[in-house]
């Protein structure tokens, strides 16, 4: 396969290419692939310079692994695992997902959520797309790496309990307690935003 | 509300819940004012994050961004790079290992036959020894001519060779 080709090849025929050695067919799967494997880096590390860093090593272990892929997902989301892992490792060394405060132990085992109120409007109602997207980015900001990471997990990767249980080797109870809290501030924080915009 | 119960009505939204509570969290939903409160914020919080993940915008061109992946993929190790291609080093590795240490073992034989060695520069000195003890270390003056001075200690299989060419000459050849 010539470089002409790359760009109306299937994904699934530049990884056949690119296990052959083809380098070609590799850069061709990274500018295809390149802007989701960043963002999920910035999401889960609130860094662009560690984003950076850490979608290349996953480009780099993409290679290294590929004949490990088997085609049971899509390549994208394949991609997407090394990256999470990556970014979960970095997180790890940093301890920034680890029970660091008497504060975050209540959070996990359920007290601090159950003091907040129900928020029983909308905060996301009526908003331009790009000012909800933006609002988000936000509120995801002021979250702890724990809970910011379990609902970048579940909303955005749509990963279940289990699967995040793995990734983040804890507890599938600790999952759904992170989960619980993130949610119930990211609703407060949307409304608390809502309000310093009127 | 207890927490298990808000939990379990977290899992019922995901799907997440085993079908025998199912019922439960159902029938709490429909009695519990404030657990449909609840529900509802955690579903309208599902519902924007699943359409609105932030859109981050990639700092870097194409180019740049390659290049630096590039790079470290050709700086791995070859065994490192893909296990799918046939890497002649790995198997001309233990060759070269054997090669190696048969020239090795072979120079030591040379080395310790003074017969063998007659065309190098130790061979042509006519020794003067200042030690008859086979295991001794000996000293040998050079012939007159040659201006050199070889130093030779069998136990530890050393040999220095110096040329008096300057006088602050160091020991030019060790074996």
């Amino acid at each position: 396969m010539s470089g002409k080709d790359f760009p109306n090849a299937t994904d699934e025929t530049l990884v056949r290419a690119a296990r052959r050695g083809d380098m070609g067919a590799f850069e061709e799967l990274v500018a295809r692939h390149r802007d989701k494997i960043f963002a999920r880096a910035v999401s889960m590390m609130r860094n662009e310079d560690d984003a950076i860093d850490l979608s290349q090593e996953a480009w780099v272990k993409g290679w290294q692994r590929l004949k490990q892929f088997q085609f049971e997902s899509s390549f994208a989301t394949w991609m997407t695992r090394i990256v999470i892992n990556l970014c979960l490792d970095q997180l790890r060394r940093q301890k920034r997902v680890r029970v660091e405060s008497i504060e975050m132990l209540d959070e996990e085992s359920g007290g601090v959520e159950k003091q907040m109120p129900v928020v029983t409007v909308n905060p996301t109602e009526r908003l331009e797309r790009n000012e909800l997207r933006a609002r988000i980015d936000l509120a995801l900001a002021q979250l702890t790496d724990a809970h910011r990471t379990v609902l970048v997990l579940h909303e955005f990767e749509r990963m279940e309990y289990k699967e995040i249980s793995k990734a983040m080797d804890c507890s599938i109870g600790t999952v759904m307690s992170r989960l619980f809290y993130a949610r119930r501030k990211m609703a407060a924080l949307l409304v608390e935003l809502k309000k310093e915009k009127l | 509300m207890t927490t298990e119960q808000q939990l379990k009505l977290q899992a019922y939204l995901d799907g997440e819940l085993p079908e025998r509570e199912t019922r439960k969290v159902e029938l709490l939903l429909q009695d519990d004012v404030e657990a449909a409160k609840l529900f509802a914020e955690l579903k309208n919080t599902r519902q924007a994050l699943a359409e609105n993940e932030p859109q981050i915008k990639f700092p870097e061109s194409r180019e740049f961004y390659w290049s630096k992946i590039a790079q470290r993929i050709q700086k791995l190790e070859p065994e490192e790079v893909s296990e799918t291609n046939f890497n002649w080093r790995r198997l001309l590795w233990p060759i070269s290992l054997t090669a190696g240490a048969i020239a090795v073992c072979f120079l030591a034989v040379i080395l310790q036959n003074p017969a063998a060695n007659k065309s190098d520069a130790i061979a042509s000195i006519s020794p003067t020894s200042i030690s008859t003890d086979v295991d001794a270390p000996v000293v040998e003056s050079a012939q007159a001519d040659s201006e050199a001075m070889t130093y030779e200690d069998k136990s530890d299989g050393t040999t220095l060779v110096w040329f008096s060419a300057d006088e602050n000459s160091a020991p030019i050849k060790t074996f």
